[in-house]
């Protein structure tokens, strides 16, 4: 990326390099705020995409995935012959595309469960007769996915143990209301 | 035991919140959605800049808004129901109150985030007391992974490029066009008000149609650069912004002696309802207001379709 990339954050303004790194912040050339830019050494990498060298001749070898390009350096999971495209540096280990998707992977995504069944166990309540389909479902999810994964980052399973209260408490009430009815019921009209 | 410690408090939103965490070797921005979330690492190796802009103050804004809730709380004298009296009260006293946290918050800022491939906006570091910290907490523990930036600065090599790829030409979008449909319809309305003054449901149609009829001005206005190449239509519109602001006058003027009346019935135990009313019915304001109405919506109209660029 070139210096013009360390650009003012409300009006995208490029900041000239004079104004890095300063503490007590600069006024930005386009817009006139107060900013200030942390600049790293990173900034001077700019390498390029990498575009592999043909095969000059047939005693040198080839890439495993492509067999008109010649290899710079071997798969240290595999073993197989890599050209440039194909050489993935990961934590200065160089290893093909395949290995790569096979590795741990590091996940983007995580389902909450337990913020579902903490839903599914008050909001129907609103409505009061959607509860009646909200607390099992709620009480199913908090018992089939107790153990899942849940945030990479510090959570406790509070939501979980208060979406299960809730749906007790609200089957227990349903049941409750079930049985008031029936002994009405049976007890018939008072004459 | 999670690798995790919390750097920023949760920026919310009405879809969930965002918040940065910080890794022994990454930065992790947590995106909730109420019900998943979604990860974002940056190593501390390819972060090459922190940019942290301050926002305009929004102090005058803030001291209306005061005003306005306090106002609001006002109408304690002018209600008899107790229930009233309450919400009113409890709604008023929380507005204050964000009102209030929001000021202490101090002032508001952008920050993003640069790696060679990217520039994300830290949501979660949106005031300059956040930022503050975040970036006194992030730059040493950068700086021991990539060091320093030399102070002579750094030299860019320039990647020879070729002709810039052509501009594409947006649509300009019918925006323009239905909002002068919108200053006919009101003119309509308007004027129907003077003619027909004891059919209830035109004013409320009409608090509608001149509300959307603003919204769609500021868009217009707002979506213009970049888009729409036209002169004389944006022209009328600038020009219809006086009139609205005319209008808009007219109208407060009616808010506050709706208001006084009242307060002035409440202090005498008068129970009669005092209907507010937008533009004085048979006065000379709402003539205008109906008539360059109707005069930017026919010019605009004509304006818009002559100036529309034709596709060759």
């Amino acid at each position: 990326m070139a210096a013009n990339a360390i650009a003012c954050a409300a009006c995208s303004t490029p900041v000239p390099q004079e104004f890095w790194n300063r503490e007590e912040g600069v006024r930005c050339p386009g817009c006139g705020r107060n900013l200030r830019a942390a600049v790293f050494p990173a900034i001077s990498n700019h390498a390029l995409g990498a575009s592999p060298a043909a095969l000059q001749g047939e005693t040198e070898a080839s890439c495993f995935y492509h067999p008109q390009s010649r290899a710079t350096v071997p798969c240290q999971q595999c073993g197989r012959f890599l050209c440039a495209l194909c050489d993935l540096e990961v934590d200065g280990r160089h290893i093909c595309p395949r290995c790569f998707e096979s590795a741990e992977k590091v996940e983007p995504r995580r389902v909450m469960y337990d913020s579902m069944a903490l839903a599914l166990s008050t909001f129907p309540m609103l409505l009061f007769w959607p509860a009646l389909v909200g607390a099992p479902w709620a009480l199913f999810i908090v018992l089939r996915r107790w153990n899942a994964p849940s945030s990479i980052v510090p959570r406790t399973k509070i939501r979980f143990v208060l979406a299960a209260l809730f749906a007790l408490a609200e089957i227990g009430f349903a049941i409750f209301v079930v049985h008031m009815i029936t002994q009405v019921a049976l007890k018939g009209p008072r004459r | 035991m999670s690798p995790y410690t919390k750097l920023t408090p949760r920026h919310r939103t009405f879809g969930g919140y965002t918040q940065l965490w910080l890794a022994p070797d990454h930065l992790l921005l947590l995106c909730n959605t109420r019900f998943s979330e979604e990860y974002k690492r940056f190593s501390f190796s390819d972060i090459q800049a922190i940019v942290v802009t301050r926002l305009p103050s929004q102090l005058v804004l803030q001291i209306v808004m005061i005003l306005a809730a306090l106002a609001w709380m006002c109408l304690w004298f002018a209600v008899d129901s107790r229930f009233a009296k309450w919400a009113i009260e409890i709604s008023g006293a929380l507005a204050l109150l964000f009102l209030i946290v929001d000021m202490a918050r101090g002032p508001r800022c952008r920050c993003f985030l640069r790696t060679r491939v990217s520039g994300e906006l830290l949501a979660p570091v949106s005031r300059i007391k956040t930022a503050d910290n975040f970036v006194a907490l992030l730059r040493p523990v950068i700086e021991s992974v990539q060091g320093a930036l030399p102070a002579e600065g750094v030299t860019f090599e320039t990647p020879d490029s070729g002709p810039p790829p052509p501009d594409i030409v947006s649509s300009p979008g019918y925006l323009p066009e239905f909002l002068f449909a919108t200053f006919l319809v009101n003119a309509l309305l308007l004027w129907s008000t003077a003619r027909f003054p004891k059919v209830p449901e035109l004013p409320a149609i009409l608090l509608n149609t001149l509300f959307a009829e603003f919204v769609l001005i500021v868009v217009a206005l707002l979506r213009r650069k970049g888009r729409d190449a036209r002169v004389v239509v944006y022209v009328i519109l600038g020009l219809s912004i006086v009139g609205i602001g005319f209008d808009i006058v007219t109208f407060g003027g009616e808010l506050v002696r709706w208001y006084m009346t009242v307060l002035d019935k409440a202090k005498n135990g008068e129970k009669t309802i005092t209907p507010l009313t937008f533009l004085p019915k048979n006065g000379m304001r709402l003539t205008i207001a109906y008539a360059w109405r109707a005069v930017a919506g026919v010019v605009g109209l004509a304006a818009a379709f002559f100036e529309r660029p034709r596709q060759t």
